[in-house]
């Protein structure tokens, strides 16, 4: 048997949480996960009278010198995913790209190229945190909702999805703000007891972004 | 019915169980056996096969998770039936794409026949997998235990097929890595 047989047979005896996790996932019963390389579409649910501190739902992430990123609670029904016209080339970007980019940010990612050869957009990961570059549109409803960053408007939610197999609940984080001409849309996940820490993950990725101002996405070529 | 009373039956030698395993999961497994093999009529004898090897094992088996115990021998047999016949140069589902994946995740030569000590690979794999979060996890299993096709999951998930890739191309490069720093290859 070769190694790519073994692998897949030696899947086979993985244990059942995770067969049956995959499961539910499959039978696609109430979507508990919106996350893709497309950008949401952020409705933000204003209620009567406004933005309260301290409102139902809202949860904070300090900033490293002060300040700090809220989190507005959203209802999955409110978050509307934007499908992107994906008529493009892909690899992954090479350690000196990422270098150009994002300097010393622990980035891997993979580039989206169009038919003249230009990286327009880009998927990957920062740490923990996914992120989508450029190639969508991370429409934000609701301005009074936005922290800024580093000089930079973003506008942050969260969600929670219903209990897996296990009876844990995972929490979404999620941010959408502007670097120069390009958008951008981050998300991470964890466990909600240790929501926290997730957000405050995705509140350093934001602000290591935001601090580096517009990507030299021109710079790229495939 | 509900999963141990489908059990009970096993136990009790009720031919009943097998209609009850049929009218349950019969999808489940039918779908599992048609990703690896392709072909309707080699997954139906498949997943027939299957519930008689359940018959089989239960008892003394008493499984906690009917569902996962009946896939389980459903994927075994859908990959010795597809291995048979790719012998015979016949049928192939999702399982041809799904192996030259998981082909960058063995480092050395792909088509070498090997030996590997199984229970470290599967502790590292499950390692593996328990390292990753919910979403990844479920992504990764359900292409390559499920043999889902990407597009299908990609639907599914709310990504779009070329994401979906995207992501199962970072968590095999992931796998490889892990397997490698085990000396797994």
């Amino acid at each position: 048997m070769t190694g790519k047989e073994e692998l897949f047979e030696v899947l086979g005896d993985i244990r059942d949480r995770d067969i049956l996790e995959a499961r539910e996932e499959r039978k696609g019963r109430k979507r508990r996960w919106r996350a893709a390389a497309a950008c949401f579409l952020l409705a933000a649910a204003v209620g009567a009278g406004g933005l309260w501190w301290g409102q139902y739902g809202v949860r904070t992430a300090e900033l490293e010198g002060g300040g700090e990123l809220r989190f507005y609670r959203s209802d999955s029904a409110g978050a509307e995913q934007l499908a992107l016209d994906l008529d493009a080339d892909l690899r992954e970007l090479t350690a000196e790209e990422i270098e150009t980019l994002f300097g010393g940010l622990p980035v891997e990612a993979v580039g989206y190229f169009d038919a003249a050869g230009r990286l327009f957009g880009l998927e990957g990961t920062l740490g923990q945190v996914r992120l989508v570059l450029g190639g969508c549109d991370a429409a934000v409803e609701g301005e009074e909702r936005a922290s800024e960053v580093n000089g930079v408007a973003v506008t942050a939610g969260y969600f929670l999805t219903d209990a897996d197999s296990r009876g844990e609940r995972t929490a979404i984080y999620y941010a959408a703000f502007s670097l120069g001409e390009t958008d951008a849309y981050l998300e991470c996940a964890g466990p909600e007891g240790n929501s926290g820490e997730t957000r405050a993950e995705l509140a350093a990725a934001v602000q290591a972004l935001t601090g580096r101002g517009a990507l030299p996405l021109d710079k790229i070529r495939q | 019915m509900e999963d141990r009373d489908i059990v009970e039956l096993f136990w009790n030698r009720d031919p009943a169980a097998i209609r009850a395993v049929s009218e349950k999961y019969g999808k489940l497994c039918g779908t599992l056996a048609r990703n690896i093999l392709g072909s309707r009529e080699d997954a139906e004898e498949c997943v027939n096969d299957a519930f008689l090897n359940a018959w089989n094992a239960i008892p003394p088996a008493r499984p906690a998770e009917l569902a996962a115990f009946l896939s389980k021998i459903v994927r075994s047999l859908s990959f010795n039936r597809y291995r048979k016949n790719r012998a015979e140069k016949r049928g192939g589902g999702e399982l041809p794409g799904v192996l030259e994946e998981l082909g960058e995740c063995v480092p050395g030569p792909e088509n070498v026949e090997r030996e590997t000590d199984r229970r470290e690979l599967l502790r590292a794999v499950q390692e593996f997998l328990d390292g990753l979060p919910a979403d990844k996890r479920r992504l990764f299993v359900c292409r390559y235990w499920y043999a889902d096709s990407v597009t299908g999951l990609a639907k599914r998930s709310g990504m779009t097929a070329n994401a979906a890739a995207a992501s199962l191309s970072r968590l095999r490069r992931k796998l490889r890595k892990h397997l490698e720093e085990r000396g797994l290859g």
